[in-house]
């Protein structure tokens, strides 16, 4: 058997092992890449800085704890955007369960990097950042399951949809920031942000609450589903789309405010390299024994 | 600044309809009555056409024999979407053929799922099928289980008993998400023959790196059409061709209409 | 059939007139949908059990993993049903410290067999998979850093064959999926489609 023929028949385990290697290596050593700014990832910026100062952003985290590696950091920078740029941030979502606890623990991470205090009594009503503080610049009405219909009575009533409640059962009145909000649209809030890991998420709150609510609509999602949801940002339905972990850290980069998304970048990099390795690998052993078959 | 752009566009708000659905609701209004009048001519006895070659479906028969001669089973798996997801609904026809035949062969067929009520139905489907093959004996309710309603708990759960059981046939039908890779690429490790079918478009070319056969979008949903071959469901998929030509011509004068720098009027009916 | 008939003009009638939205019919009717589903929830443990008593009992291969996996589940019922789903309690702490990291890791296996299928089948067979797979690699070097560092145009041109040629492909799928999906809605909606019954189509 020659070498193209033991090639083929490798072991997919020893190609798990080499992908293992690079992984610890990058974590064991890092090494810092640049990470530049493309326009949709430019376009996100765009879209937070675009909204009048001081207004409010709803921000819909629907995603589960596996996509946490690349939606966490998106939370971040789009919270440090947010905060640098005075809004203020309410959290819910109907979809995913954890994805409003997820979310907080990243918008508290961006106010204390914003004000640049740590934050005292976190994930709590409590919770204070420096100059920022729960309640007033930001406030979780947690998970109300119901998917689009639940997004839809947000829009229209909120504090119905909400119970009334927080995510730690105090009443929205209390806070404020939610206690005058009736509804996620137009005339309480100046954005939408939803991060998406599937469904529901971005087309939901597009059609149950974006529209019939007139607000701009900023997609974040994981990289596997980029392609899926750039119809609607190149349809102009979302205002803004967000990649994946890259995204996050050219963000990071440009904000200085290093984080999970950063981090992964070199080891995403040496994987791409290994990728395209393997394709060429694969078409020698694909080539080699193709000859040797037809013969 | 971005805001009053947007807020400048605004659609007029029409009482009846909710905002933004006037228009959806008209294009799904002439959807249904093109497929109605299809599904009445059908009735009437009009010959119909017949739907072009799906090797994927196909493929799923000679699949099954496969693992009846390698005594091994076949495996079917819906995805992870639940019991009203279109996906999932038009998985059922496709299984209930798969454990008609699996029944007939007397080959094994399990079926591992996501959601409690998806394994109810299946379930019950399943026992129909063999019960409608004469062969109620040969139906093993240990075989359609409910494993996690976690994604990937379920993947790995899937991952698992392809590993133990080793089927020779690996059916994936329905709605899948990230999971798909996984379920994959064990197929690919263990000798099975793997038919892959989603509408969802970010999985569809993982199932085209790595399954046998694929189905894509719309051919999942004529699954029950090819396989009875029933003119009333051929009139179905007649009438969908229908609507995506008007569709097409929709699109085509639209361009043409954004690219001229055309009035509001036109895209407003959309937005309605 | 009826009811799937009536349910179904329910939905329909909720998500379009604006009469029906504000009288909260499909938030009421998706309350409903939670509940059934949360009903159900017991049927999937039951068949839990079921399966993996069998194992234990006839003491099939991997009985004592079927074993784990029962006194576990009980384990965390119990406790879930004690102390609630809030933040700090047992049912948290399980959650975060151990369901939520696997999860997580499934999730990165991705990343290893993405690896391997790639090897095992990107191929130059023809001139569509090799246009397919020159793409596919030049989209993940403009995905990494690697593409800005090879060349500054990289990221954008990336963009541009996700946004444009890719965009094309997809909308003719997504397309044809929303249709498809509406013609089987349309068939279970008048009683043509029955395999979820428990009837073939007639």
């Amino acid at each position: 058997m020659d070498f193209a023929q033991r090639l083929g028949k490798l072991d997919p385990r020893w190609i798990w092992a080499i992908v293992m290697v690079i992984v610890f290596a990058s974590v064991l050593a890092p090494v810092s890449v640049p990470v530049p700014m493309d326009p949709q990832t430019q376009g996100a910026i765009n879209y937070i800085n675009g909204l009048p100062k001081g207004s409010n952003l709803f921000l819909a985290p629907e995603y589960s704890p596996g996509s946490y590696p690349e939606l966490d950091p998106q939370v971040r920078v789009i919270s440090i955007l947010a905060f640098q740029h005075g809004l203020h941030i309410v959290i819910g979502d109907s979809g995913f369960a954890l994805g409003p606890q997820l979310a907080e623990a990243q918008v508290e991470a961006a106010a204390a990097f914003v004000t640049g205090k740590a934050c005292t009594n976190p994930g709590t009503p409590q919770t204070v950042c420096g100059d920022l503080k729960y309640g007033v610049n930001w406030v979780n009405v947690g998970y109300k399951q119901g998917n689009g219909p639940t997004e839809n009575n947000m829009e229209r009533n909120f504090q119905t949809a909400t119970q009334g409640v927080d995510f730690y059962g105090q009443p929205l009145s209390g806070y404020p920031l939610s206690k005058d909000i009736q509804g996620v649209n137009s005339k309480y809030f100046s954005g939408l942000w939803v991060e998406d890991t599937g469904s529901p998420g971005c087309q939901e709150w597009l059609a149950n609450a974006a529209i019939p609510g007139n607000l701009p609509l900023g997609c974040g999602v994981i990289i596997m589903e980029g392609p899926t949801h750039a119809t609607f940002y190149a349809a102009g339905q979302y205002k803004a789309l967000l990649v994946g972990a890259r995204g996050a850290g050219a963000i990071e980069e440009k904000l200085k405010a290093p984080g999970l998304g950063l981090a992964g970048q070199e080891t995403a990099m040496f994987a791409s390299i290994l990728i395209v390795i393997a394709v060429i690998a694969g078409n020698y052993v694909y080539f080699k024994t193709k000859g040797k078959k037809a013969a | 600044m971005l805001a009053p752009q947007w807020l400048a566009a605004t659609a007029p708000r029409w009482g009846i309809f909710h905002p933004g659905a006037a228009g959806a609701f008209i294009s799904l209004l002439i959807f249904a009555i093109i497929v109605y009048a299809m599904i009445q001519m059908a009735r009437a006895g009009r010959p119909m056409r017949t739907i072009h070659a799906l090797p994927g479906l196909d493929a799923m028969d000679e699949a099954i024999g496969r693992a009846t001669e390698m005594g091994r089973p076949t495996i079917f798996v819906m995805g992870i979407g639940d019991v009203t997801d279109q996906m999932t609904i038009t998985s059922y026809p496709v299984l209930a053929h798969v454990a008609s035949q699996c029944a007939r062969y007397d080959t094994r067929l399990i079926n591992p799922n996501r959601q409690p009520l998806v394994y109810a139905v299946n379930e019950a489907i399943i026992q129909e099928s063999y019960l409608e093959a004469g062969r109620p004996d040969a139906f093993n309710p240990e075989d359609v289980r409910f494993l996690t309603d976690d994604q990937f708990g379920f993947a790995g759960g899937v991952m698992s008993i392809m590993e133990h059981e080793k089927p020779a046939a690996t059916i994936l039908y329905g709605d899948f998400f990230a999971e798909s890779m996984l379920m994959v690429e064990m197929g690919g490790m263990i000798d099975t023959v793997e038919i892959g079918a989603t509408a969802n478009t970010a999985q569809i070319p993982f199932f085209m790196a790595g399954c046998d056969y694929t189905l894509i979008a719309e051919e999942m949903y004529a699954a029950s059409a090819y396989i009875s071959k029933e003119p009333v469901l051929v009139g179905t998929i007649v009438g969908e061709d229908i609507f995506k030509f008007l569709m097409v011509a929709v699109i085509v004068i639209g361009t043409i209409w954004a690219s001229t720098g055309g009035k509001v009027g036109f895209a407003t009916f959309f937005k309605m | 059939m009826l009811i799937t008939a009536l349910a179904g003009l329910v939905v329909v009638v909720g998500e379009y007139f604006q009469f029906a939205q504000n009288m909260n019919v499909l938030t009421t009717f998706n309350t409903w949908f939670q509940v059934a589903q949360t009903v159900a929830f017991p049927i999937g443990l039951i068949s839990l059990f079921l399966v993996h008593g069998a194992n234990v009992q006839r003491k099939r291969q991997r009985w004592v993993l079927s074993l784990l996996l029962i006194v576990v589940t009980s384990i965390y019922l119990v406790v879930s049903l004690i102390t609630g789903p809030r933040a700090g309690t047992a049912m948290d702490w399980v959650y975060q410290g151990y369901i939520s990291p696997a999860g997580s890791t499934l999730y990165g296996i991705i990343a290893f067999v993405i690896t391997s299928c790639t090897f095992r089948t990107f191929r130059f067979r023809s001139r569509e998979a090799t246009v397919l797979v020159v793409a596919a690699l030049f989209i993940l070097i403009a995905q990494s850093p690697l593409g800005g560092l090879l060349w500054s145009k990289w990221g954008t041109i990336g963009d541009w064959i996700v946004l444009v040629p890719s965009n094309a492909a997809s909308r003719a799928i997504v397309l044809g999926a929303y249709l498809g999906g509406f013609a089987t809605a349309i068939r279970v909606l008048l009683g043509i489609e029955r395999a979820h019954i428990g009837g073939m189509a007639k």
